[in-house]
């Protein structure tokens, strides 16, 4: 590589030279991509060499001897390529996320964000508040011009057809984030059930201490687990229970605590001690909630339904019902995360962003004066300009005068 | 030697002398023909929507346009009267003899004013070592007139060229000479120059048109002045007319579209969207067979009539037969075909925001040469380069004692005048249309309206000497009067039920409010609240009205307060005039080149600048950031 540079977006075959020692490292496939045609804007060159340990390693070692290069921190070149514009934000995550991507789920949802899939849902609903913003400035700029004389009932018509768009995006139950950030699904129940057992067997290894002491379990333990492509985060806790013990104590509350914001419960009862449960873990049960009974290996035919459900039998001894039990775990976590076709909210940022687009644009429909009204649209486009980029004023007027005749 | 030298008289040289007189720099305009001095060369009319804002704007600053358009104005209407107070725009027609005259006596009777019929060819220009300094002007015959500071107002007049149809000719105005030396030297010094075109409908004589068969436009009654010092209205009040071109109308119109300038080619300049001509407006908007034309009388005993609406560069005759097309227009004959005028204009970017040029020092431009389309816009920018050359002169030396509170320059920013909107907007982002202010321009249009252009503007022209004696001791008293009722009305508290017993209904849900609270609810007024707290009646109509629009905007002001606080912050980061962008990292070669053209005072200023991604925003912050601490 002493000479020319290969034609852009050509891959070529060519020895790779060491510079100082003037010896071949490796004979390497090179594609050079010249500004602004690259990912990041800038000029870029791709070396790929044979695999081994050997050539990457002389090869890097020749590349960094050269002057003013060095190492790319980790996520530069999406940092560079987000500062030259050539990608948005919600893209430049959409790139992390896959990056970071673990499960099938993750890594659809972040190529789909990475494709824009997001951005284009944002910015078709920049485009309807463009045009918004262009009915309300019209009618307040040139109220003396020859404009349509519905356009306050068209503007309250569209204002509320965005608004169900919004909605429906943030009635989402969060399942974007979720399938981001991982379901939340929580072991629960009275002490010595085989919460921490089932843990384990989940996890494949020894996470949790287990014993037939009462109240061994004190902090909560989690793990990752991928359910069929969706992500899942097992936490294990401590049994429910009127303890007398300080820590012990505490370790019910932040039990209590993850029952809270978890997704899914998975209720682990004791089989010996059924049908007779405790009221504070009834309080705790839901449409979330799946029933076990644990110890089937020593009691048998359990038949009632208990709060309209009927329990699982599992034995985390011989390991019978195991199966079953994770494949009612996968089918309710498919049936209310798995991605549908519409772009989901990854993040909390956004949906901030959204919500308060959401509220503005809410304000508008009840407010009466069309000077506040205009103001409220311009809230609610400032907020989604948080994640899109700004409205310039230059984009309303453009509307304005394609749609209106305007002018004396 | 005069410390302020203005070039032309049409309304943004007025303002400019006005200001820089009432400073006190000892000020001369130059004109070719003091006689056209205040001369309405398009619509007879002063205000409108935001116009009408920036009117009151320079009347809170004591300039002279509300002023004479009160004396001038033959129809008052405040338009959008329906809508809110933050979107109403005075505006009224002018008896143009009266304006003019009245803007020439309010010139001769400004003390530091002298006015010189001459036409200025060139530029003084002292280099000293890298800056260029502007040392006065030079006239037609070779005379040097020397000057600390200069502005210059040119219009529509640098190598203005009026095209009728095929016809062309050199002229500012019809019947007046284009400034031709101007444009040369402007070039010379190196200003980035553009082209830009705009037209005016044919006059009609009003004894010709058939005015029974028309449908009539009223102004308010009672008329609402401009100014603020303005109590009374003297004239004669008058009405407009409406008439519609109908499909003959387009029908002669299309078939020698050929045949106008604009679009045979011949016009190179870009004109404004919002004031398209007739023939424009046919073509872009094919599906409407008829478009309005207001029936303007120029005067009270002049029968001109300015047909708002039908601005064109068709020729002659085919500007005959159209009008002759149009209902009520059967008969009338035409006294000044329309015409459209290109003119060279000055890329504002090339101003600071006190509209002195980057390049020469002392050398200010305003009005039309900006950019900009309006007499508002005009007179605005005038007032505002007239301040700044004054201060400048003073601290060049000038023996007019202006600086008490030791100012380098008079800078209306976003957050406190649509004028400082426009200035921002167009030394910023430069204009490739020629400018008009509308509201919408403004973030902070709620707080930046006509009826509190005083408040906000006021006291800021006290500091600077730039307000008469009369004015400062009315306006302090309004203020107060306001200040102090707004501040009982908070300090009046009671629940719904103590408020009933004054008759004033409100939901029984056993909140206390305030009676600012009550008064900023829809339906409410002082005269509700006047049982209630009885010293209210003491107040003035207007402080009344004031009371009232501020309580009921108080949520939202509150809101954008929070907003214009952010505004104020980012705009207090100054981007060093020495910054060499391509040290930055992170920056792109794309917003490295616009960054580099528009050359932003703030970070403020970098983020509207179209095209610089929010990410270089954060890169430069952070090197703003870092050169602070150091």
């Amino acid at each position: 590589m002493k000479k020319k540079l290969p034609s852009p977006r050509t891959a070529v075959i060519h020895e790779l030279y060491d510079p100082e020692r003037g010896k071949i490292i490796d004979v390497s496939l090179f594609l050079w991509f010249s500004s602004p045609n690259s990912f990041t804007g800038e000029d870029v060159l791709e070396i790929h060499t044979h695999g081994g340990r050997a050539v990457r390693e002389a090869t890097l070692r020749a590349i960094l001897s050269l002057k003013g290069i060095r190492l790319a921190e980790p996520g530069e070149f999406s940092a560079r390529a987000f500062m030259a514009g050539r990608i948005d934000l919600t893209e430049a995550e959409g790139v992390a996320d896959l990056v970071a991507a673990e499960t099938e789920s993750q890594r659809i949802q972040a190529l789909r964000q990475m494709g824009g899939s997001l951005k284009e849902l944002y910015e078709r609903w920049r485009q309807k508040l463009v045009s918004l913003l262009a009915k309300i400035e019209a009618e307040i700029d040139f109220s003396d011009e020859d404009l349509p004389t519905d356009l306050n009932s068209v503007i309250c018509s569209e204002t509320e057809d965005l608004l169900s768009e919004i909605k429906n995006h943030l009635n989402d139950n969060k399942k974007g984030q979720k399938l981001r950030e991982g379901i939340r699904v929580v072991l629960l129940g009275p002490p010595n059930s085989g919460k921490s057992s089932l843990m384990n067997i989940l996890a494949g290894r020894d996470v949790a201490i287990v014993s037939n002491i009462s109240g061994t379990t004190r902090d909560i333990i989690e793990i990752s687990l991928d359910l069929d492509g969706i992500p899942a985060n097992i936490c294990d806790t401590a049994g429910i229970h009127n303890a007398s013990e300080e820590i012990e104590k505490e370790g019910i509350r932040r039990s209590h605590k993850e029952a809270k914001i978890s997704d899914i419960k998975i209720m682990i009862l004791d089989g010996e001690k059924w049908p007779e449960i405790p009221s504070e873990i009834i309080e705790l049960f839901d449409d979330d909630t799946i029933i076990i009974l644990n110890k089937s290996d020593l009691v048998k035919n359990v038949k009632e339904k208990i709060v309209k459900k009927t329990p699982l039998s599992i034995s985390c001894l011989t390991l019978s019902g195991i199966p079953e039990f994770m494949n009612q775990l996968t089918e309710m976590v498919k049936n209310r995360y798995e991605l549908g076709d519409n772009p989901l909210i990854t993040r909390e940022r956004h949906r901030l962003a959204v919500s308060e687009c959401y509220e503005a644009l809410k304000r508008s429909l009840l407010i009466t004066e069309i000077e506040l009204k205009a103001e409220d649209l311009r809230q609610a486009s400032n907020s989604l300009a948080r994640i899109t980029g700004r409205i310039d004023i230059e984009d309303v007027l453009d509307i304005v005068f394609k749609d209106f005749c305007i002018g004396k | 030697m005069y410390d302020v030298v203005i070039v032309g008289g049409g309304h943004a040289g007025c303002e400019a002398a006005s200001a820089a007189a009432r400073i006190g720099a000892k000020t001369a305009l130059i004109t070719s023909d003091p006689k056209t001095i205040g001369e309405m060369s398009c619509n007879p009319a002063i205000g409108g929507l935001a116009k009408g804002t920036l009117v009151r704007e320079i009347d809170a600053l004591d300039g002279i346009m509300a002023r004479a358009a009160d004396q001038g104005g033959i129809q008052f209407r405040v338009l959008n009267r329906s809508k809110g107070p933050a979107v109403r725009g005075p505006r009224a027609q002018q008896d143009r003899k009266i304006y003019r005259e009245s803007v020439q006596n309010l010139l001769l009777d400004q003390s530091n004013l002298k006015i010189l019929p001459a036409i200025v060819e060139d530029l003084i220009i002292e280099n000293n070592e890298d800056i260029a300094r502007v040392c006065g002007v030079i006239l037609g015959d070779g005379t040097r007139i020397k000057s600390r500071t200069v502005v210059l107002t040119t219009g529509t007049f640098l190598r203005g060229l009026i095209h009728i149809g095929q016809e062309k000719f050199n002229a500012g105005r019809i019947g007046e000479e284009p400034a031709v030396g101007m444009a040369k030297a402007l070039e010379c010094y190196g200003f980035e120059m553009g082209r830009l075109k705009t037209g005016t409908p044919p006059r009609l004589d009003g004894k010709t048109i058939n005015w029974q068969s028309l449908e009539i436009q009223k102004g308010d009654n009672p008329p609402e002045p401009f100014s603020y010092l303005t109590t009374k209205l003297d004239n004669e009040q008058i009405f407009c007319h409406i008439t519609h071109t109908n499909e003959k109308t387009h029908k002669i119109i299309f078939s020698d579209l050929e045949k106008s300038a604009m679009y045979s080619g011949a016009i190179k300049g870009t004109g404004p969207r919002y004031c398209p001509s007739i023939e424009d407006k046919l073509v872009r908007f094919s599906e409407k067979s008829s478009h309005q034309i207001f029936l303007e009388p120029e005067g009270l005993d002049v029968s001109t009539i300015y047909p708002n609406g039908i601005s064109t560069s068709l020729p002659r005759e085919t500007q005959e037969s159209f009008i002759k097309s149009i209902p009520g227009l059967e008969n009338a004959k035409i006294t000044q075909p329309g015409y459209a005028v290109e003119y060279d204009y000055v890329d504002p970017r090339e101003l600071k925001q006190n509209l002195e040029t980057i390049r020469i020092e002392g050398f200010f431009l305003a009005g039309q040469i900006n950019g900009t389309t309006g007499y508002e816009e005009a007179a605005a920018q005038g007032l505002v380069a007239g301040a700044n050359a004054a201060i400048l002169a003073g601290n060049f030396g000038g023996d007019h004692s202006i600086n008490p509170i030791n100012q380098r320059s008079f800078i209306m920013d976003r957050t406190e005048s649509l004028t400082g909107v426009m200035i921002d907007d167009l030394t910023n982002l430069g204009t490739s249309e020629p400018y008009r202010m509308f509201t919408s321009r403004a973030e902070y249009r709620l707080l930046l309206r006509p009826d509190n252009a005083d408040l906000r503007l006021t006291e800021k022209g006290i500091s600077l000497g730039l307000v008469s004696l009369n004015r400062a001791r009315a306006f302090q008293s309004k203020a107060k009067a306001i200040a102090k009722s707004r501040e009982k009305l908070q300090n009046i508290t009671a629940t719904p039920n103590e408020f009933a017993k004054y008759n004033l209904q409100i939901k029984l849900d056993g909140r206390r409010r305030s009676a600012w609270d009550l008064l900023g609810y829809p339906g409410m007024s002082i005269r509700k609240l006047n049982e209630l707290w009885p010293e209210l009646t003491e107040l003035s109509l207007e402080e009344k009205k004031q009371l009232e629009i501020q309580a009921r905007y108080a949520t939202y002001l509150e809101r954008q307060r929070v907003d214009i606080e952010t505004f104020r912050r980012d705009e207090g980061l100054k981007i060093p005039t020495t910054i060499d962008y391509s040290r930055i990292g992170g920056l792109s070669s794309e917003a490295i080149e616009k960054l580099i053209k528009v050359r932003p005072e703030t970070i403020g200023a970098a983020a509207r600048i179209p095209g610089v991604p929010p990410a270089a925003l954060i890169a430069l912050l952070g090197y703003v950031r870092r050169k602070e601490v150091y």
